[in-house]
């Protein structure tokens, strides 16, 4: 039988008043006015606790809290200091959750833990499967007599909600229904999953957005396919999220002039665009070709629509979809530097639509042999010309003329 | 509406499942919907509204058991039938049938409902078992009120009809601008408000005068309208002056003029407006003032002509466990459209699932966009976020089409309706469009 129980960490007015010395260089003293201790969160993230009598011994340092996931296993959040104190001496846990094992100490009765202090730099946290929630864990330093408590401490055990391990398979299962029957969701497994950890605040749970995302889609299919085709009113699945919270902020601020989707961007805040272009992202569409990375459909853009659209966009981040997009190029990853070309000529740069032409330019792409792409001479001439049309180019006109 | 519906009582595909919600019933008492046992939605009207709703709810919840009662085995969507008129579609284009939702696990029952008792709480269907619901929803789209203009009778609509509901009246006007000779006067007559589509009469004038500029070039078009303004007027008196100068004659009514029709006669082809205009048609498209379906005044849901409803979620404020949507509902700053009736759907869809089944109710978000077809390579539109304010639905971010727009900009909006068609029906019918 073991001598310790819960009585004995029974937090007495002497060792709060200590608790008090300590901490008072530390932060302003009106933080600790009431007699509580969980109120006790220093600045810096810790508690110090001592014994003002025994200040010779080992401090007990524990973090305020803990956030750990079902499975994970943690190093144990405290250290005394300072170390190697030959006294031999005790750290005891209450209200120790049943989905939480101490590792490197022993479960002495229900939810109490007794683990060596000189043993405590290696003891672990090991967070069940079931664990869920909040729990208040009490951390008392015993002392050598082993009966007395000599700090006691509260340790705020989180377990943070599945994120990336159980959240593939929610978007997977919400394309399927949400894409009908014949928009199979075929490459959901190849790409790397799209995580919801991204959402701005986490006022609302990953499986609520999800909900939420469900529900705010049915406001975009009276227009849009969800098959992936563009019978008049573009592709709005299967884009990365980048480009789809890119397009909704262009409709948002104006810049790109379109009624409808202006008054549905303003009355989306950013979480539901963002809900949104998850959601939407993870749905491929039947089509490939439709909304694949370099399916530049807007070579239907008639030049002169183009040449109508001003420069709002901040010059800078012109700058950087060009840079990018000749990154992508050294890269190899040609379809990905036409979308960014592409968005650059959209806006009327004609830097844009010059690089754009170089992609589809047989005299450009012999350099960059093994791409797997083929040339296209049309669209190159096309886009040579389109840029001729919003600036000076001077590259294009001798690329034009070896075209022909 | 003549003999155009196919009541094809045999097909009630639904049978089996409303059968079997009969025993217990006898005593009156409605099907609870506690414990396994599976809750009954019934919608009455296969349109932009019924459709939608069985659509979405079966998808978002296929623990809910749908039931869709609708009288037409094949049904012609009213929007875009104008531009059937115009000769830029095909009427079996426009034509969908049941079998996208049936697929979907929706009971779809060809019948008429002729009357609901919202105590039993069931629909009571011509020919066949009265049907049991939880909750009813209530979409017929619009009646016509044949007594408000004089001599414009249910059977005059043959002879001059209004095209207002799709199908073979739409056919009717198309045949007869079609027959009529070279030279001779079309009549438009919008109908006072509120009533279905407010671009729609003017969208149709354009579609007319297209067709008689191509058709029938020494033809010209009158148009009697008994309101003094009318939806997008600045883009369509633009366009009728832009691309059919000489063809469209506008009369509205003002502080002096009643254009609104004082009498017709059928035989004679005359119509005299209040104003005295007097002219003789060749053709007569004579749209009559409407007023909510039969079956939504026979469950007690009207007030006056239209249905009031709880701008949260459109569910009625004359009968519980009812809502109604769509052209029927009186949904404030909203407009009669199919996309409104479509957006309503979803928001009680929300509403549904959120009672019957547990999940979260989001505040309702309504959204409408209509656009019209002015000539072969231009479109117009008008549109708006809806959300509920102070108990009513009210308009809160609208746009609409500028004035001298340049022509790719309206041929962009032409391309984009003809997806918003595609889109539109893919719900509303469960059915993929891919081409135009």
């Amino acid at each position: 039988m073991t001598p310790y129980s819960k009585r004995n960490a029974v937090v007495s007015p002497f060792a709060l008043g200590a608790a008090l010395v300590c901490l008072a260089g530390m932060a302003s003293a009106r933080h600790f006015s009431t007699p509580s201790l969980s109120t006790l969160g220093g600045n810096d993230g810790h508690l110090h606790l001592a014994q003002a009598k025994q200040a010779q011994s080992p401090k007990l340092i524990v973090d305020v809290s803990v956030q750990g996931k079902a499975g994970e296993k943690l190093k144990f959040p405290a250290r005394l200091e300072p170390v190697g104190a030959d006294t031999p001496q005790f750290v005891m846990l209450h209200q120790v959750p049943a989905w939480l094992k101490v590792v490197g100490g022993e479960a002495i009765g229900n939810g109490v833990w007794l683990v060596p202090a000189r043993t405590l730099a290696t003891t672990e946290l090991q967070f069940e499967a079931s664990a869920a929630g909040r729990q208040e864990v009490v951390v008392s330093l015993l002392a050598a007599n082993g009966t007395d408590v000599q700090s006691e401490s509260k340790l705020v055990i989180n377990v943070a909600t599945p994120t990336p391990a159980t959240a593939p398979r929610t978007w997977q299962s919400l394309v399927g229904a949400g894409a009908g029957a014949t928009a199979a969701p075929s490459g959901a497994g190849a790409t790397s999953p799209a995580t919801i950890s991204a959402f701005p605040a986490n006022t609302r749970t990953d499986a609520e957005m999800v909900q939420y995302a469900r529900h705010l889609v049915r406001e975009c299919t009276t227009c849009h396919s969800l098959f992936g085709t563009d019978v008049g009113v573009p592709v709005m699945v299967g884009l990365t999220r980048e480009r789809f919270i890119d397009t909704m902020n262009l409709y948002k601020t104006g810049r790109r002039d379109h009624g409808p989707m202006k008054a549905v961007a303003e009355s989306l805040d950013e979480s539901e665009i963002l809900a949104l272009a998850l959601y939407l992202g993870r749905i491929k569409p039947a089509s490939a070709v439709a909304a694949a990375p370099g399916a530049t459909g807007a070579v239907a853009t008639s030049p002169v629509a183009l040449a109508k659209r001003s420069t709002i966009e901040k010059p800078e981040r012109i700058e950087g979809w060009l840079k990018r997009g000749q990154d992508f190029l050294k890269a190899g990853e040609v379809g990905h530097a036409r979308l960014m070309f592409e968005r650059a000529a959209e806006h009327g740069n004609a830097m844009g639509a010059y690089l754009l032409g170089t992609t589809f330019d047989p005299n450009v792409l012999v350099w960059r042999p093994g791409t797997g792409l083929e040339a296209e001479p049309g669209r190159a001439r096309e886009w040579y010309t389109i840029a001729k049309q919003l600036g000076t180019v001077p590259q294009a006109d001798q690329r034009l003329a070896d075209l022909r | 509406m003549p003999t155009f519906n196919r009541r094809d009582l045999g097909k009630l595909l639904g049978g089996a499942g409303f059968a079997a919600a009969l025993p217990g019933r006898a005593l009156g008492q409605a099907p609870k919907t506690v414990g396994n046992a599976r809750a009954k939605v019934v919608i009455i009207g296969g349109g932009a509204g019924g459709g939608t709703l069985a659509h979405v709810l079966r998808r978002g919840s296929p623990d809910i058991d749908v039931t869709l009662i609708e009288q037409q085995a094949q049904y012609t969507t009213c929007f875009f039938s104008n531009l059937y008129i115009g000769g830029f579609r095909t009427l079996d284009s426009l034509t969908h049938t049941y079998a996208g939702l049936a697929a979907l696990g929706v009971n779809v029952v060809n019948a008429r409902a002729i009357g609901v008792d919202t105590t039993k709480k069931e629909v009571r269907v011509q020919g066949g078992q009265p049907i049991a619901y939880d909750k009813l929803v209530i979409s017929p789209g619009i009646d016509f009120k044949w007594a408000a203009i004089p001599g414009y009778t249910e059977d005059a609509s043959v002879l001059m009809p209004h095209a207002y509901k799709a199908g073979i009246q739409t056919k009717l006007l198309k045949d007869q601008l079609m027959a009529m000779p070279d030279g001779g006067t079309v009549v438009l007559a919008p109908p006072q408000n509120p009533y279905r589509c407010p671009p729609g009469p003017y969208e149709r004038a354009c579609m007319i005068a297209h067709f008689l500029k191509t058709q029938k070039p020494k033809s010209k078009l009158v148009i009697i309208d008994p309101k003094k303004a009318f939806s997008k007027q600045a883009l369509f008196m633009e366009a009728f002056n832009d691309l059919y100068k000489g063809i469209v004659e506008v009369n509205m009514t003002n502080d002096i003029d009643d254009q609104s029709i004082k009498s017709l006669d059928v035989k004679t082809m005359q119509i005299e407006t209040k104003a005295g205009l007097k002219i003789k048609a060749a053709v007569a498209n004579i749209i009559p003032p409407q007023q909510a379906g039969e079956i939504a005044k026979l469950a007690g849901c009207t007030e006056g002509d239209w249905c009031p409803i709880n701008a949260e979620n459109f569910a009625s404020t004359k009968v519980t466990d009812v809502y109604v949507i769509g052209d029927s509902s009186i949904a404030g700053e909203m407009p009669k459209s199919a996309f409104s009736a479509n957006s309503q759907a979803k928001a009680v869809s929300n509403d549904l699932e959120a009672i019957l089944t547990g999940k979260p109710k989001y505040p309702a978000r309504y959204r409408n966009t209509c656009w019209s077809m002015l000539g072969p390579a231009s479109s117009v539109k008008i549109g708006a976020n809806y959300g509920a304010r102070d108990g009513k639905v009210a308009a809160l971010a609208s746009f609409i089409s500028k004035t001298g727009e340049d022509g790719v900009t309206r041929e962009k909006s032409l391309k984009e309706s003809n997806g918003w068609y595609a889109g539109i029906v893919a719900e509303v019918f469960n059915k993929r469009v891919d081409t135009i």
